[in-house]
C-alpha cells in the first residue's frame, strides 16, 4: 500500500520539472543570472563537518533566485496592484469587457533582470459587471485576465481575480421600511468603487510558459 | 483490488493536475450596428434577428480569429419599450453568429444587455433622457456605428 502512495507521489512531484520545461522565456532569464558555481559546492572538511553538525543541511544551496524560480512556475510569485485610477460601476461608459488599469505598487523581480517594476501598467478585463438597482439590488465587478504588455510586444500574464459588491444598504431599507413601508422601494443598492489611494490588490505571475500558449 | 483503484485515482489526478491548463480565458469582439436599432420599431421582437459588424480584428493567441468587418447577427431575447420615469427601455440579445477566417460558423452564447443610458457619460445628455421621457416614453434608438458593444467568449476548441 506506502509503494503505491509512495510511487503517486513522485509522479506528482516530476509535475513541477514539466511546467518547468514549459516556460523558455523565464528559464533563459534564470539561468543567465545564476553564476555556475552555486550547483555544487566544492567539497571541504569545514563542508563535511557542517552536514555531519547538521542533517538537515541541504547540499546544494538553495539561493533566493531558485526559490523565486520555483514560485513563479508554481504561479504563486505575488505582485501588488493598485487601480490606476479610480474605478467604479456608477461610470456608465464601464461595461462587461472592458479593460481597466492598475499599477504595480512595488518592484517585484524574479530576477535581477526579470521581473515587474514598480509604476508598470497591468490591464485586467471586466469579466462581469451587475448594475444596481432599486430596493437595495447591489452593484458588482469581477476583474480577472490580467496582463502586461511590454515595450517589446511581449505580453506577460498574472493570475488573481478581484471581485467586489456594493452595499446592499440593508439597513437603510430596514429603517424605511419602519418609518415609511413600502418606500424603501426607492432606496438603490450600492456602487462599487476602487480607490487609487486606499485599494491594494495582490495577484501572482503565473505559469509563463503555459498562459502564452492561450 | 483496492488498491489498485486507488493507485489508478491518483494517478489519473497527478497527470490532470500536470496537465491542467490555466483558468478559462475570455476573448472580447467588438461589434457595432449595422443597422438602425429602435425599440420604437414593432418588427423588433423576440425571435428578431439585428445585424452587427466586428470593429477589431480578434486575435487567440497570436492567431487571427475574426477580421474586423466580418457581419454578425444577434439574436433578440427581450425588449422593453416605452419606458417612463424611472425605467429604462432594454433590449437583450444573445447567441451571436459570425465566421472565423476561415469562414467557419462562430456561434458565441453571450447575454448582452444594451440600455438607452447605454454610452451617456455627460450631465445633459441624462437630462435631456430624462426629461424627454417624462413627456414622451423613451425608447432605444440605435444608430449604424454608433457605439461599440463587447461580446465576451470562451477560447474555440481546435477541432
Amino acid at each position: 500500500m506506502n509503494k503505491y502512495i509512495g510511487l503517486m507521489i513522485i509522479i506528482s512531484g516530476l509535475c513541477l520539472p514539466v511546467r518547468a520545461e514549459s516556460i523558455p522565456a523565464l528559464q533563459d532569464a534564470v539561468e543567465k543570472s545564476i553564476p555556475s558555481s552555486v550547483s555544487a559546492p566544492a567539497p571541504s572538511s569545514s563542508a563535511e563537518k557542517l552536514l555531519k553538525d547538521f542533517k538537515m543541511t541541504p547540499l546544494v544551496e538553495e539561493t533566493p533566485i531558485m526559490e523565486a524560480k520555483i514560485r513563479a512556475v508554481a504561479g504563486e510569485f505575488p505582485v501588488k496592484v493598485k487601480p490606476a485610477k479610480k474605478i467604479t460601476t456608477s461610470n456608465p461608459l464601464l461595461k462587461e469587457g472592458d479593460y481597466v488599469e492598475f499599477e504595480v505598487v512595488e518592484d517585484a523581480m524574479i530576477t535581477a533582470d526579470f521581473g515587474l517594476k514598480k509604476g508598470e501598467i497591468v490591464k485586467g478585463l471586466v469579466t462581469k459587471l451587475v448594475d444596481n438597482g432599486f430596493n437595495g439590488s447591489e452593484a458588482s465587478i469581477v476583474i480577472d485576465q490580467f496582463e502586461i504588455t511590454r515595450e517589446s510586444g511581449d505580453k506577460l500574464y498574472l493570475v488573481g481575480e478581484i471581485k467586489r459588491t456594493g452595499s446592499n444598504h440593508d439597513k437603510a431599507i430596514e429603517s424605511s421600511n419602519y418609518i415609511l413601508g413600502p418606500a424603501a422601494f426607492w432606496i438603490r443598492g450600492g456602487e462599487v468603487h476602487f480607490n487609487p489611494e486606499k485599494d491594494v490588490f495582490t495577484i501572482y505571475l503565473n505559469n509563463i510558459g503555459q498562459a502564452e500558449k492561450l | 483490488m483496492k488498491k489498485i483503484f486507488l493507485s489508478l485515482t491518483l494517478l489519473i489526478f497527478s497527470v490532470l493536475f500536470m496537465q491542467m491548463p490555466c483558468e478559462a480565458r475570455k476573448y472580447v469582439l467588438n461589434i457595432t450596428p449595422a443597422q438602425e436599432i429602435n425599440t420604437k420599431d414593432e418588427t423588433l421582437q423576440k425571435g428578431a434577428v439585428v445585424n452587427f459588424t466586428t470593429v477589431n480584428d480578434v486575435y487567440v493567441g497570436s492567431a487571427l480569429y475574426i477580421k474586423k468587418g466580418t457581419p454578425v447577427t444577434a439574436l433578440v431575447n427581450y425588449v422593453e419599450k416605452d419606458a417612463w420615469i424611472g425605467e429604462t427601455p432594454l433590449l437583450i440579445l444573445s447567441y451571436f453568429e459570425t465566421k472565423d477566417v476561415t469562414g467557419d460558423p462562430v456561434v458565441i452564447d453571450y447575454t448582452l444587455k444594451i440600455k438607452a443610458k447605454y454610452g451617456m457619460s455627460k450631465f445633459s445628455e441624462y437630462a435631456k433622457y430624462y426629461a424627454k421621457s417624462i413627456i414622451f416614453c423613451a425608447n432605444l434608438n440605435l444608430k449604424p456605428n454608433d457605439l461599440i458593444f463587447n461580446v465576451l467568449f470562451d477560447k474555440p476548441s481546435e477541432d
